[in-house]
């Protein structure tokens, strides 16, 4: 029987130089286009003006929250409902950037301290802070110098919760049960996320969250609900940086309250 | 003859080779040396595929101010319309890019109105107004979004807002850096 022969011919390529230069207008214009920088907006809540005149004395509503967080240069305090919660005391430290030759330091911040340049000895001016860490210390009063208070923090640096609603101080166990201020569930510990946890000072604003959070849930469970469960006031002096106000701002966010306003000391709202 | 050409030595290399008694040399026919864009390609699609990541539909309806860092934000939300910009460095107070006041004058005045600034919202906000009642525009906008630097002093920030609220710019947003990509 004839057998018909097949000629073997060689597949031929396919011709990606126009899929190329496809790409490489498609590259061009995106990269034009193209946004790194992630810029968003944080809404500021105004409370409605009161129809009450201003020289009649106000009567203090029992049911109403009246959440403040107040923020000094060496505490945060938080009142409700006519009290106040224990201050949280920090220790400002400042990581500076040299305007002159990049050089990165970090330094405690002392209130009127001039701050220099460890290379050129430049004074350093306000504008060159990188970044502003709130350290947590422990005091027994006002006048002690204080303890930092260490806590647990995953790969992103966010401190974690033990089930009683208390930071980690020690790297939790696998399998132990464990979450970060404003998320609900808890999650179960795996040597993957285990091996990236470390003991750090704890920040100021994540230990804020934490207790605005607990305050969140206790009157979110009351009833009747206070009208003004879901707001927050942020009263800060006239020198506090304006970082601070938006960490707090984001601090309060993370705790569940979705209306933050604010409020300067000894002026108007 | 004119126009003629003279043939040149046609022997070949071959000839040569043999007339001289050299081994005669076999060049193997080579393929012709092609492109590999095959991998250059897969380059190109994980680089596009991250820029069509990066890039939002909608635009840009922000943009970031220069000589000025804007605070981190986890809880930032995206700007969903174009508002009037007031931008806030250490040393000027701009409206819309047009520097306005200086900081330092701003951070040692006592009070909580910031004249230059207001003059400029105010003629802004008539000419909304005027716009409005010509039927160009719907309504007048109370939106203003401050992009301030992070290490700016409160009290700048707290008389910049008070002045927009006293034009009637009462919808006051922070423009922030995004620290992901949620929100």
């Amino acid at each position: 029987m004839k057998h018909s022969r097949a000629k073997k011919t060689k597949p031929r390529e396919l011709d990606l130089l126009p899929v190329m230069s496809l790409f490489s207008i498609l590259l061009t214009i995106l990269v034009s286009m193209a946004q790194f920088e992630k810029l968003g907006i944080l809404e500021l809540w105004l409370p409605e003006r009161s129809a009450v005149q201003a020289s009649q004395p106000q009567d203090i509503d029992e049911g109403l929250l009246n959440l403040t967080v107040v923020i000094t240069d060496k505490s945060i305090t938080i009142g409700a409902a006519g009290g106040f919660q224990p201050a949280v005391y920090y220790q400002e430290e400042v990581q500076y950037r040299s305007r002159s030759d990049q050089h990165v330091f970090r330094q405690v911040y002392v209130k009127g301290q001039e701050v220099r340049s460890p290379t050129d000895g430049k004074v350093m001016t306000p504008y060159e802070k990188e970044t502003i860490f709130l350290n947590v210390v422990s005091k027994k009063d006002s006048l002690d110098s204080g303890t930092y208070v260490y806590a647990v923090t995953d790969r992103e640096g966010e401190p974690l919760l033990d089930t009683s609603g208390n930071w980690y101080t020690d790297v939790p166990p696998v399998g132990a049960k464990y979450r970060e201020v404003g998320d609900e569930n808890f999650l179960t510990m795996d040597p993957g996320t285990r091996r990236y946890c470390t003991v750090t000072k704890l920040s100021a604003y994540y230990e804020v969250a934490r207790v605005l959070e607990q305050v969140h849930k206790m009157y979110s469970q009351r009833s009747p609900l206070p009208p003004d469960v879901d707001d927050v006031v942020i009263l800060a002096g006239q020198d506090v940086i304006y970082d601070k106000i938006i960490q707090m701002m984001d601090a309060c966010k993370a705790a569940g309250y979705d209306r933050v306003a604010l409020s300067l000391v000894g002026g108007p709202t | 003859m004119l126009g003629e050409v003279q043939q040149p030595n046609t022997r070949s290399f071959d000839d040569h080779a043999d007339h001289a008694g050299i081994k005669k040399r076999t060049i193997k026919k080579q393929e012709e040396a092609g492109l590999i864009i095959t991998s250059l390609i897969d380059v190109f699609v994980i680089v596009l595929t991250f820029l069509l990541r990066t890039i939002s539909a909608e635009g840009n309806l922000l943009t970031s101010a220069d000589n000025l860092v804007l605070p981190m934000s986890a809880h930032a939300q995206s700007p969903t319309e174009v508002s009037m910009i007031i931008t806030g460095d250490d040393k000027t107070i701009s409206v819309d890019g047009h520097p306005v006041a200086s900081t330092d004058s701003v951070r040692q005045q006592d009070s909580l109105l910031v004249v230059p600034i207001y003059d400029v919202l105010a003629k802004k906000h008539a000419e909304e107004q005027k716009a409005k009642m010509l039927g160009i525009i719907k309504e007048v906008s109370d939106n203003v979004v401050v992009q301030f630097d992070k290490n700016l002093p409160y009290d700048v920030v707290t008389k910049v807002m008070a002045t927009c609220g006293y034009v009637g710019y009462t919808n006051i947003k922070f423009a922030v850096m995004r620290k992901n990509e949620e929100g």
